[in-house]
């Protein structure tokens, strides 16, 4: 799997399969903010052929479209750009529906070459993510993933906004060392919000998705983060249902995770309830003990991490955080 | 949109070969009665409530020993208790220590296996006898491993039935008891969760759901969108209206860390980009069920909480109108009932559909605090109890 630091130190380039129009304006208008001189997205597969307009700062510009992403020329496009094919990391961003999800990621050769991608799409099956976990070595994050930013370089999906406004406010194109990982795709920008107005920037963040196997584990996240030089701590925001948090209280006890973490799970609300009744997310469910928001808050305090006790509480933590040099 | 319970007759009729169980309902037993394959009329027969709950068999659910004339009594005295769902089956004749447990789930790493040779209806007594395997995800053996799983009919059977698990999308799957034959296996009882995204088995419906919940389920199955509610005390102070998975979970659970737990009247998100028709339905069967409770208790302080994190791509101006619309029209009935608004919202076009909120309540006279982004989430939670106490 790509590192961060490998996707900062090359070029980056991504296919779009199916239409989102406002969040792909988003992502060109961070490029334009990072200082770039073109582009990142390089084609949108939309089943058909032909060019579509987007803006690039002030410039129109016609970004090609394509029937099937196999009839993309990807050679075609890295020599249009002069760039050779060896420095530049392929990114896909999936916006197609949960069920054509397994097809259009898994059995298209045209992906091969890639080094990831994001799933937007919620409603993908639980079988579908995990032929995809076992079949796949690439940084695929989703599924229900708002994305990934690393400031300055990429951003795959919404995260951090839409809006030119958000993408200033958010202080996205400035490198810093806080690190946010979240299942929720407004908690992510929520976190980037704490972090931002406590003075800090962002290494990198990403949602993983409420999906139960979401394909990109917090694990992987950890990992990423683990060997991110820039990364100093990492803001975790995980719910109630699902085992996940015990693979990181695993990854610190094996010593294979040294950064400070601050982590909310949320779900304590569930208490409220006779049985854990189903939250928004499709994982978001206590069927035992150990999977409710109590049990995994006092796993990962006995691990180690910085857990706070309600969301008030994170924020300040958060805010206690020193600020980097 | 995840792990949801199905009817045993389902998930025993795509799962066991030649299975004999017929499935009733309180509106269509009489003709099914009247038209048994002949198998279920000519031994004895066991008849259980089918809606997918625990410890059926301790709360009085399941009969054993019938006739077919005893059937009808039995579904007339279910369903005046609420129950809709039943299943009718041979009895299989067997010793007690000849019930084992089994359950099947779906994990990350492949398939949980746990099994108890002590099964039944006291298997919890007996929890520490259950032993655990993890399969492959292609269902192969942990290499090396003496376990349960020697036994080459618990083997054969679970070889065969895993790969109809993963095409009708179980996920999870509890047998007990189950009987261990010299030549088969036989779950007499069986509960099973689908996952519902890919799954083509029903789910089963929550009893004795409000009306205000099944409105709201019924809106829900009609959109693309994502549409909760959960009433969870109707007398309680705190109303919320809430986006997005995460950020609803968050602020629901200050409410409660706050102790102010027993205030909550219901939890409920809306999210995954409802158009502001959808959001206006949905406000509105709220608001509906807030103001039914509030008459009864007209002097109790109401808050409204309107709320959620910093939205990456949904149109905060555009799913406010959808809830300033449902408002409008009662905001007679918001203003006599004590009703105060607390609003935060962050996201693309925040500003507006902030200044749209703030024009309409200041100018229906409904007492309200609007937060941008800048002000932390959960603030408005502590405004709430501010003003509640």
């Amino acid at each position: 799997m790509i590192s961060i630091p490998q996707i900062r130190a090359s070029a980056n380039k991504i296919i779009i399969v199916g239409e989102h129009p406002a969040i792909l304006q988003s992502m060109l208008d961070f490029d334009y903010l990072s200082g770039k001189k073109e582009p990142g997205i390089i084609g949108i597969v939309t089943g058909r052929r032909g060019f579509a307009k987007y803006f690039f700062g002030r410039r129109e510009i016609l970004i090609p479209t394509y029937a099937t992403t196999q009839s993309m020329q990807l050679q075609g496009e890295i020599s249009a750009n002069a760039i050779s094919v060896h420095e530049v990391n392929f990114w896909f961003v999936n916006f197609l529906s949960g069920r054509r999800t397994l097809s259009s990621v898994l059995h298209d050769q045209a992906l091969s070459s890639f080094v990831g991608g994001i799933i937007f799409a919620e409603g993908v099956p639980e079988l579908h993510s995990l032929k995809i976990i076992e079949q796949n070595k690439k940084l695929i994050i989703g599924p229900s993933s708002v994305g990934l930013i690393i400031p300055g370089i990429l951003k795959l999906g919404p995260i951090g906004g839409i809006t030119p406004e958000q993408v200033e406010e958010g202080k996205l194109t400035e490198l810093g060392n806080v690190a946010v990982v979240s299942g929720s795709g407004g908690m992510t920008n929520e976190l980037i919000n704490v972090a931002i107005q406590a003075g800090h920037r962002l290494s990198f963040a990403l949602s993983y998705g409420g999906d139960r196997f979401p394909i990109l584990s917090p694990r992987d996240a950890f990992l990423l983060a683990e060997s991110d030089s820039s990364t100093k701590t990492v803001l975790y925001y995980g719910e109630l249902g699902g085992e996940d948090e015990y693979e990181l209280v695993r990854l610190k006890a094996e010593g294979r995770f040294s950064k400070q973490v601050i982590a909310h799970i949320a779900g304590t609300v569930a208490g409220l309830f006779p049985e854990s009744p189903q939250f928004g997310h499709a994982k978001a469910k206590a069927d035992k003990e150990k999977t409710t928001a109590l049990a995994k808050r006092s796993a990962l305090q006995s691990a180690g991490f910085s857990v706070s006790s309600s969301f008030s509480e994170f924020i300040e933590l958060v805010n206690k955080l020193p600020l980097a040099r | 949109m995840a792990r949801v319970k199905t009817y045993e007759f389902q998930a025993k009729s795509v799962l066991l070969p030649n299975y004999l169980g017929v499935s009733l309902t309180s509106s269509n037993y009489q003709s099914i009665l009247k038209n048994l394959p002949k198998e279920l009329t000519s031994t004895n027969l066991v008849l259980k409530v089918d809606q997918g709950i625990k410890k059926r068999g301790k709360q009085g659910l399941v009969k054993i020993n019938l006739s077919p004339s005893d059937i009808p009594s039995i579904i007339e005295e279910w369903s005046s208790l609420g129950w809709t769902s039943f299943l009718l089956e041979p009895v299989i004749e067997h010793s007690a220590e000849a019930e084992h447990y089994l359950a099947i789930e779906r994990a990350r790493d492949g398939w949980h296996v746990s099994y108890s040779a002590k099964g039944g209806i006291d298997v919890e007594s007996s929890w520490d006898s259950i032993k655990n395997a993890v399969l492959s995800p292609s269902g192969e053996l942990p290499k090396g491993v003496s376990t349960f799983l020697k036994s080459p009919i618990l083997q054969a059977f679970i070889t065969n039935i895993l790969p109809l698990m993963e095409q009708y999308h179980i996920v999870f799957l509890e047998m007990n008891p189950v009987l261990i034959r010299e030549t088969h296996v036989v779950p007499l009882d069986m509960a099973c969760e689908i996952d519902d995204t890919g799954s083509n088995l029903p789910s089963i419906p929550n009893k004795n759901i409000s009306e205000s919940e099944t409105k709201i389920a019924s809106l829900d199955a009609s959109t693309p969108a994502s549409l909760k509610f959960k009433l969870i005390n109707p007398s309680g102070s705190i109303w919320v209206l809430l986006s997005g998975g995460g950020a609803s979970l968050v602020l629901a659970d200050e409410v409660a860390d706050q102790g102010m737990g027993h205030e909550l009247a219901n939890y409920g998100e809306y999210s995954g980009a409802p158009t502001d028709e959808d959001v206006y339905s949905y406000t509105k069967i709220i608001l509906e069920q807030m103001l039914a409770s509030t008459h009864q208790q007209s002097s109790k302080l109401k808050a409204l909480v309107i709320a959620a994190g910093i939205a990456n791509f949904t149109d905060v101006a555009k799913t406010f109108k959808g809830i300033i619309r449902a408002m409008e029209e009662i905001k007679a009935d918001l203003k006599v009932s004590h009703v105060k608004v607390f609003v935060r919202r962050g996201g693309p076009n925040e500003a507006k559909g902030l200044q749209m909120m703030s024009d309409f309540l200041t100018g229906a006279d409904i007492p309200h605090i609007i937060h941008p982004h800048t002000i932390p989430l959960t603030q408005v939670i502590n405004d709430v109890k501010e003003y509640l106490s």
